[in-house]
Parts: C-alpha cells; structure tokens; sequence
C-alpha cells in the first residue's frame, strides 16, 4: 500500500496539477450595488445614441442608430433576457452554483445566473460545443477550464443580441471568452466578444464584483427579493394598440434621438457614429480639435461562414422529431410507432444516404408519409428514392402548386402519385399526434406550407426559412416579400416560448440551424426592416441603383448574405425592388 | 463496514511539502540544498512588460471627456468630497503647478493613455505613461517609503500565484518550465500609499492625501490580443463613504510607434454639456 501511495503521487509528475483552484460559489453584488462604474448600464439604460467606446463597425452602427426601444413591446421579445455578452454589465447580482459530479468528486458545471440574465451553465467535464445546427440561446453554450486560478469560460451558440441596452447589437456569429479571476474579496470577469458581424476588432471590458453576507437573492427574481421564492413570470402581454405583426425600427436617418443625445452631452454627431477608433486615446484629441475628416466606423468586412461538416448528420429535435442536415435542403423526419413520416427528401444526389440515416433512426420502420413544403429539387429530389418502399409507396402530400410546378419543371418526382391540397390546410393524425400541414400563399414560391406537429411542438418551415441566407422569393414561382413576412408571422402565431423568449417550440428551417420563436421573430423582424426601408425609398422615387447604393441590408449582410451564388446580397435586394414596384 | 483510513505517511508527507514550498523558495530537487531567494523579475508570476493601450470601452462620458464640474456619478463620494468636487478649477490648478492632479496613482489608469511597462531593476517594476508623462515605481520585498507624499505615492508589490495548484515536476526537479511552454497564470497586487492629493477622475472628483490604492494586475489573450487588466481599490476615509472600485483593460501594442508624451493637462468640458 505504502508503494501504492507514492505510485499514485509521482503518476502525477508529468503534469501541473491544476483543478478548481478558487471557488466562486455564492452570491456577489457590484460594488455599492450599482457599481462605481458603467452606470448608465446598471440604472435605467445607456441613452439611444451613446455608442462610444464600442469597436462596432458600420453594420454594427446602422443597426444601433435604427433600433427603436419599442423593440421591447413586440411580444416575442417582451421577456427577452439580458443575453451573455451583456450580463455581467448590467445591473446584476451573480449568483454562483457549482454542480459535482457524484461519482468522480469533481465540479462538472458552473451555473452563473443573475438578476436580469438567465441561467448559464459552465461544463467543465470537457464536453465538445454543439454542432452549428443546434439551437442558439441567449446564454449560449459555455465551457470552462482553469489556467492558474482563473476560470476560462468559452460560449459559442448565441443568439442575436447586445453590447448595451440600447441596441447595440452583437450577432449570432459572436463568440466570448471570460477570465472569472477572484483578487481577495472581488471577483473580475474580463469580457472578450468577437463578432465579425459587427464588430471592428475584439471588444474588452471588465466587470467587479465583490463578495455579499446578505443572503443569496432568488434565483431568477429581478428585485432580488429574500422573503421567499419567487416564481419570475414573464408572459407577453399586449402593450400597445399598433399592429399585432408591427416591428418598431428608425429608418436610416430618421432617428430624432440622437440628435437629442448629442445636444445633452455635447458630443458631436460624427463622433457619436465613429464606431471603433472612439475607443482610443488619440479620439479625445480629435474631439477637442473637432477634426472629423476621415473618422468613420470601420467597413464592414465580414468573413463567409465556417463551412458547415461534410456529409449527412442529424439531430434529435424534440419529441418525435429529428432533423437531418447536410443533403441540399433540410429533412425533417417524424418517428413512431406506426412508421416515419418525412418532411422534404433532400437532393436526388443525396437521397441513398438519407435514407440510410432514417434507418439509422428508425430502424425498419417504413417511411409512410412524404410531405414537401415546396417544389424545389433540393427538397423534392429525394422523393423516389424515400417514397419507394417495397411494399407500398409512402403518400406524398403537398400543396396542389407544388404538384403543378413539379410537373412543369419536368421533375422526376412528378411520376409519383401525390395527394395534393388546395385549401388553407390539411392534418393527418400519425405516430400519436396531429401533423399538421399549414399553406402559406405566394411565399417563398407559391405552392408553399409549414408543418406543424403538435404533440412534439416543433415546425418545420421549408422555403420559408433559411438561416443562412436572406430569405428568398421568386416572382416567377409566385413567391413575393410580402407574402414570405406573412408566412414568418405564420410561424410566430404557432410558436410560443418555454422561458424569457427562447426554447418551447422549435422550428426547423429550410436550410440552415434550428430556430425557435425568438430567432424566428428576428427573421422576421430583419425581412420587414429592409423591405420598410426599400418601400421608402421607392415612394422616395428612388431607382434599383439608389436602392442599391443606400445598402439597405448592410446591417443584416454579415448574417444573411452572400457576394456570389445564386442568391447574393444585391439578388435580394433586386427581387424585393421588383416586388414592390410591380416591375416582376 | 469499511474503515476510513487516514493519509499514509509518505503520501502526507509529500503532500506537506508540496503546500508548504513557496514560489521564492522552490527546491531543485528532493533533498536538495534550498535555493537563494529569487528576485521579483525572475520570480514573476505574470510578464506585464510592454507596451499597451487603454481601451476606453467604459464610462467613456467621464474618462474619454471631462464631464462637467460636480458631475460625480457613481463615485461614492462623502459630504466633504461632494463639496471638493464643486469647487473644481482646472485653470487654478494649472496656475499652481498642479496640473497634473488628475495624473496621480488613484486616476492615472482611467485616464485615456499609454503604458510602457518595464523592469527598473530586479526588484522594482516601472509603469510609466505618455499623457501625463508619469512614473510609477512598483517595489517588491523591502523598501523604504519616502519621507514626501508624491502623485505616484509609494508602492509595494508582490506576485500572487495560483493557490490550488502545484507545479509537481518542477517540485521533482524538473525545474520551473519556461514561459512558452508553461506561461504562469498568477497577478500581481500593488497597494500605494504617500499619495499627494488628487484627482479620480478628470472633472475633479477627489481623493486625499489619505488615500491608499490596492491594485491587481492581471494578464489575458483571447482573439490574437494580448490584455492587460487593472482592478482597482481606493480606500479613502477623507473623502469616500466606501471603497471606489474600478477596472480598467489595456491592449498590447507591439512597440513604442504610437507613444505619444504630453504633459498633464484637462481639456476642458464639451461645450455646452451639463448647461
């Protein structure tokens, strides 16, 4: 045993052993509560307008200087928590859990919740990040790992956020690193977000807390309230009497309050709109001199996407919902007792591998219904394959448009026999639940629906959505703007969020991640801003050239769009041109 | 029923040892003859040498510009302090050669500036800064404090290194690992007392003679940036009802092609703001 010992010791030598050094468990406040610093973030909000010290660029500052705070009153964003790049700036008591894992005797997680945040889980048991089609959330996915006695705290998977509370954005594409490092009875979180979205360069800032002897505050509860639990309800209510569907923003220009804020606090207009160089110290000379030539936010140079794996992969989704990626269009398979139900088939090219997939899933349950959501091959293609079972073809079922634009296209799926619809919509009761098959007029062509399966909560969109690209219309196929915005309030009349906006139902897009309600409501809300902006222009007796050279998506490009391929940036600026002035 | 053995002898040994080996004292090797005591410079627990940046990503309406006289948002400032802070005259301190109040220990790093941190000798660290043109010395072990109080005041520093975790190969003899290989992880607190009086911020929010400042230096990278952060804690009974609190985060620049020295100066408010 003696020998034993020593041997356990000295297998430790290669390494510095280096566990969870400091524990940051329990409840901590801003020092004097509100902070001796940020406090126009702490108090009631930093003014619309104050966008200085931010590296944003010129998409981070187009979106900030049109963002209107009504924004709060949609309902879907009504109970929208302070995202992670934002908590720890903002009026927050943090709250400090370790979870152990009961066999190994080691932390297995952080949880950092606080008061106007939500609960964000740290995995320190070295889990990988999720695929990129996973579910964003506004907490996003955070590992941690210890370097000395500093906490490490990686998060990917955000969703679209902020920097301030005052429309600062911060995109989905947005990654954060945090160093928790405790100095005596503080506690220093140093906070790094890079978002090539919106960003010039990495932002930095640096958070203190110190530590509290009054008790720890509810979980969850914004008034940090101690006379006993408190169940934190956030539901949407209706606040205003504009329309249910309304999106508040400025257009461009148009935002009276930062003329406002500049009059306050004497900080002139262009400095206000310099994005990352006002960081400086080499900017309070400028200010002084009131040099403006050549200051301007950085150009938004956004790099293209990672790109997504190789190959065919899936995801459990919800309930009896999985999700398959990687073969053109996205597949969204139903499982059950009575067989599978697959909704859009992929490419022709990729239909093999798909179906092996299923069977992967399903094992040799036979796939009894096929349901396309469009015509287009990347979502029909595989319908031979997947619908041809031994012994008996699956139904296929579709809007009657669709079966008419298979046939004119000359698709091969148009030798299969379809059921077709042609009301507003059509369910099936299959593996336990209502499917649901929703129409969507002159969307993303004309011949479009949602699927709604019930019991499992989840949508699958088709051609309404795809999330990695602005959302795309064909005149031709009788898609139109107008129509795929109302199609997106279609989903969010269906959707409804398990907590502070996010989570509950999950839809599957066309193309691209998971969504749910919040990510849909800022799809929406992005397809409305730049088709506004463009009917502005227009009734401003604008050409498609001025169109094009006020940039109306500039803010949403880094996100949505592309320079090449068929359906670039200008592609959808064009297409919405020509929708609203009736030049099809 | 299973008994619960206590440690064996050799594994509480060697435990002991290992907590009770300290950073300044590491022996080579088991059994081997204690090692003089290393100087601050070769014991450092953090390289904070070279140049950096302020980035002014916070409170810039105060720090970036001069907020207007009695503007002291949260800065916990008592009575006394209040009435200070309403008396401000930048241009009486620039006739009375103290213009650079401001520029002292407990201000200087929320002012937009730069750093160039170097080694003065093997025991004192040197911050100096180009606005303000300001010299700190950071003294490790002993050090006698000056008889005059001074902007800079007088400082005492000391690493803080990781206090969980122990370097078992270097305990082994294997000899501390280099810093690309194994770069440490610790901090570095600095308290500064002597203080002349001066300013928090630019607009003339006081701190005393009084005052004592206790500093945390701290290193990070992320994104292909190189940070360092500055916690800081001003204890001040004169003229604060608590302790002030900030944090402020500086970024590496590769060399001394931006330093840019000016002598202390304000500007004054933006025209217009506060009226």
């Amino acid at each position: 045993m003696r020998r034993l010992d020593l041997l356990v010791v000295l297998a430790l030598g290669p390494v510095s052993v280096a566990t969870a050094q400091v524990d940051f468990t329990g409840a901590w406040d801003h020092p004097g509560l509100f902070g001796h610093e940020d406090f126009n973030d702490r108090g009631s909000g930093p003014e619309i307008g104050d966008y200085m010290g931010l590296p944003l660029n010129e998409a981070g500052i187009r979106k900030a200087e049109t963002y209107s705070g009504s924004w709060l009153s949609v309902p879907e964003h009504q109970c929208t928590p302070h995202p992670a790049a934002y908590q720890m700036w903002g009026p927050n008591t943090l709250i400090v859990t370790t979870e152990y894992d009961r066999v190994q005797r080691v932390a297995k997680a952080i949880r950092l919740d606080g008061t106007f945040g939500i609960d964000r889980v740290v995995w320190l048991d070295g889990r990988p990040h999720p695929p990129p089609e996973a579910l964003h959330t506004f907490q996003g996915f955070s590992t941690g790992h210890w370097e000395g006695d500093t906490l490490v705290v990686e998060t990917t998977h955000m969703k679209a956020g902020w920097l301030r509370r005052n429309g600062t954005p911060t995109s989905e594409r947005a990654r954060m690193l945090e160093y928790f490092t405790r100095f005596d009875d503080y506690l220093l979180v140093t906070t790094i977000v890079d978002d090539p979205v919106y960003f010039s360069e990495p932002f930095v800032r640096t958070t203190e807390y110190e530590v509290t002897a009054r008790p720890a505050p509810v979980l969850g509860d914004p008034f940090t309230r101690n006379d006993g639990p408190i169940f934190y309800k956030c539901f949407p209510a209706e606040e205003t009497t504009a329309d249910k569907y309304y999106v508040p923003h400025y257009l461009p220009g148009e935002n009276d309050l930062l003329d406002e804020f500049s009059q306050k606090y004497s900080v002139p207009r262009w400095a206000m709109s310099a994005g990352g160089v006002t960081m400086y110290p080499e900017f309070a000379a400028r200010l002084e001199s009131g040099r403006s030539r050549g200051v301007a936010p950085a150009p938004a140079e956004v790099p293209p996407r990672e790109a997504p794996p190789e190959g065919i992969r899936s995801m459990h989704v919800k309930g009896n919902v999985w999700a398959i990626f990687g073969a053109g269009g996205n597949v969204t398979v139903q499982i059950g007792d009575e067989g599978v139900l697959v909704v859009d088939t992929g490419t022709a090219a990729t239909a093999e591998s798909v179906r092996e997939e299923i069977r992967r899933l399903a094992g040799d349950r036979p796939i009894r219904y096929v349901i396309n959501t469009h015509f287009h091959a990347d979502h029909t293609g595989g319908n031979v394959v997947l619908a041809s079972e031994p012994h008996q073809q699956a139904a296929i079922l579709a809007h009657e448009n669709v079966g008419l634009r298979l046939v004119e296209t000359g698709s091969d799926a148009a030798n299969l026999i379809m059921d077709t619809f042609y009301g507003d919509s059509k369910a099936i009761y299959f593996n336990g639940e209502v499917v649901e098959i929703i129409h969507v007029p002159s969307a993303h062509t004309d011949g479009d629906s949602l699927v709604f399966f019930r019991g499992s909560d989840v949508v699958s969109a088709g051609g309404v959505i795809s999330t990695t690209s602005f959302p795309s219309f064909a005149a031709n196929q009788g898609g139109s703007v107008d129509g795929l915005i109302a199609a997106l309030n279609r989903i969010l009349d269906i959707t409804v969020a398990e907590t502070r906006g996010q989570g509950g139902t999950i839809v599957v897009p066309g193309h691209g991640r998971l969504y749910d309600e919040a990510d849909v409501a800022e799809y929406r809300d992005m397809l409305t801003i730049i088709r506004d902006r463009i009917r502005h222009e227009i009734d401003n007796g604008a050409s498609l050239a001025d169109v094009r050279r006020s940039r109306p998506a500039l803010d949403y490009a880094g996100v949505f769009g592309a320079s090449s391929g068929p359906w670039t940036t200008d592609a959808f600026i064009e297409a919405i041109y020509r929708d609203l002035t009736g030049d099809r | 029923m299973r008994r619960r053995f206590p440690l064996r002898p050799p594994t509480a040994a060697l435990i002991t040892l290992m907590l009770c080996v300290s950073a300044e004292a590491q022996p080579p090797g088991f059994g081997g003859p204690s090692a003089p005591p290393r100087s601050a410079r070769e014991s450092a627990q953090v390289d904070l040498t070279g140049y950096w940046v302020a980035l002014v990503t916070e409170d810039w309406l105060w720090r970036m510009v001069t907020a207007p006289r009695g503007d002291v948002t949260s800065v916990p400032l008592n009575p006394a302090g209040r009435r200070v802070a309403a008396e401000w005259d930048p241009e009486r301190d620039a006739a009375s050669g103290e213009a650079c109040r401001p520029f002292g220990a407990a201000g200087l790093m929320r002012q937009p500036l730069r750093l160039h941190i170097s080694w003065h000798d093997d025991n004192t660290l040197k911050i100096e800064t180009d606005a303000g043109q300001q010299t700190r010395l950071l003294h490790f072990g002993e050090a006698t404090p000056p008889s005059e109080k001074s902007w800079q005041g007088f400082t005492v520093a000391e690493w803080t290194r990781p206090v969980g975790g122990f370097d078992l190969r270097a305990l082994m003899g294997g000899g501390p690992r280099g810093p690309a290989e194994n770069p440490p992880k610790g901090s570095l607190k600095a308290v500064t007392t002597h203080l002349r009086a001066g300013y928090l911020r630019k607009n003339g929010v006081p701190y005393s003679e009084n005052a004592e400042l206790t500093e945390y230096f701290s290193r990070v990278s992320a994104f292909g940036n190189d940070y360092l952060t500055v916690l800081s804690i001003v204890h001040d009974p004169t003229y604060l009802n608590s302790d002030f609190v900030t944090s402020s985060q500086f970024k590496r620049e590769p060399d001394d092609s931006n330093w840019n020295p000016s002598p202390c100066r304000t500007a004054p408010p933006l025209a217009g703001r506060g009226e």
